[in-house]
């Protein structure tokens, strides 16, 4: 039976170190696609996810148990995020990912080589997109969107009121949304074959998923 | 529609778009979009705006990070000077062992027992070179572990014939054996046997010293080669090489 993070966290604080690892194992992926999205550059982005283990790793006795050690990790990933971007003194830039780059699979599904063309053209574009946003509302879009989580979880870990996060949501969408369609995208349905029903439907699914 | 409807709040709009709302904010929201074409316009797009971010993926980098140790413990790459600034305790010993054996090999002892005189030269060595050969460096692109750490060994064994032969050489040309029979041809003379008695001590009291820096040489140059086996090649290169450049210029002399 697989061990709850809590249960992982009690035992490398007693100085279990393959539990930490199992702990890495499991939230690698999800800090070093949040780190990519945040600051767009792959190396960088690898520098920050795992800086934010060492970070977790050095701390760990001084993690109570008072947030859950996902939330507390993203916070930490953010902190460095937001380290990075203010040391290079640089807006967010996404490098496209170039032809011979796969992006990571979705999850749950099968695509064809065609399909997997498509989405790769298209992630170019919305690279471009998200370029256009604030750091604010790029990370808050980043983590509603990609990571599942709840608008008072990142207000807590935005450290604003949750009117605030809304506003940075719809906001940014609706930036993305005139980008997108300067870009010629006009909607998902004839890309991804994804109804709109269906889409809200996955965005409180990743909610569940999140909250092991 | 591109631009902002107000007809819902943006708040309640949100809500609605990502399912965090309850039963009857939803059924308010659904109720306003079927009569409200320009909110449910928006609603709409927006949701194919979220619908397009799917198809934007990080790359499927290798990531592996794993907790081997106490992360304290890890320091950030040292220079080849820094490392000089502050030297580990090995390579201290190295070097006060390099010092030694170079003050052996420079002051090495000669001794002559002729005609009832006894020379002893300390100074630097005039016969050093005829038995030091020194080969090249082994090739640094040599990859095997075993080969490169046994590769300061293979370096080091001349040195260790140097003492060999130092040693033979001295058994060949120290009058020990030799002088006996000196001395024992000598026996014979009254008048001489008090002088030869005092001489007698005189070469045995050199003598013992002269084995014993021979034997503390021994014992250093061995420390030596043991020092240089315990390099690690990837972070001691540099040094290494330079000890032995060291070694090298003072065997040779």
């Amino acid at each position: 039976m697989q061990r709850t993070d809590e249960e992982l966290v009690v035992l490398s604080t007693a100085g279990d170190t393959d539990s930490f690892n199992q702990l890495v194992v499991r939230w690698e992926r999800p800090i070093f696609a949040l780190a990519y999205r945040v600051i767009g550059r792959e190396e960088d982005a690898k520098d920050v996810c795992q800086e934010t283990f060492l970070r977790a790793f050095r701390a760990l006795k001084g993690f109570r148990g008072q947030a859950k050690f996902s939330s507390w990790l993203y916070r930490i990933a953010l902190n460095l995020c937001r380290d990075w971007v203010r040391r290079e003194r640089r807006t967010p830039m996404v490098t496209p990912l170039d032809a011979d780059t796969e992006p990571a699979p979705l999850n749950g599904s099968l695509e064809t080589a065609e399909e997997l063309v498509v989405r790769r053209d298209l992630g170019r574009v919305i690279t471009r997109a998200m370029t256009a946003l604030s750091e604010e509302q790029r990370t808050t879009i980043v983590l509603k969107e990609y990571h599942g989580l709840t608008f008072q979880e990142i207000a807590d870990l935005q450290g604003c009121p949750l009117s605030t996060v809304k506003t940075r949501l719809y906001q940014g969408l609706s930036v993305l949304r005139r980008q997108l369609q300067r870009s010629g995208v006009q909607g998902p349905a004839s890309i991804v074959g994804l109804p709109p029903t269906a889409l809200m439907a996955r965005s409180r699914r990743k909610v569940v998923n999140l909250d092991r | 529609m591109t631009e902002t409807n107000s007809c819902v709040e943006k708040d309640a709009l949100i809500d609605y778009l990502y399912g965090e709302v309850d039963a009857d904010a939803r059924t308010r929201v659904e109720a306003h979009l079927r009569s409200c074409e320009p909110c449910a316009d928006e609603v709409r797009e927006l949701t194919d705006v979220r619908g397009t971010l799917e198809a934007w993926a990080p790359p499927a980098a290798g990531l592996g990070f794993r907790v081997v140790s106490d992360a304290h413990s890890e320091s950030a790459p040292v220079s080849f000077w820094g490392r000089l600034r502050h030297p580990p305790a090995w390579g201290l010993a190295a070097a006060a062992v390099l010092v030694l054996a170079a003050g052996a090999a420079i002051t090495r002892p000669e001794l002559e027992i002729g005609r009832g005189e006894m020379v002893l030269r300390l100074g630097w060595s005039d016969t050093a070179s005829d038995v030091v050969t020194q080969p090249e460096a082994e090739p640094a692109s040599r990859s095997d572990q075993a080969t490169l750490a046994a590769e300061p060994r293979q370096q080091l064994q001349p040195l260790r014939g140097t003492a060999v032969a130092v040693g033979q050489r001295s058994g060949a040309s120290v009058p020990v054996q030799r002088g006996a029979d000196v001395f024992g041809g000598q026996t014979a003379a009254a008048a001489a046997a008090a002088n030869d008695e005092r001489l007698l001590r005189s070469t045995r009291q050199l003598l013992f010293e002269k084995q014993r820096i021979a034997d503390q040489r021994q014992a250093d140059l061995s420390e030596l080669q043991r020092a240089f086996g315990e390099f690690d090649r990837t972070r001691a290169e540099p040094a290494r090489q330079q000890l032995l450049e060291v070694l090298r210029r003072v065997s040779a002399r």
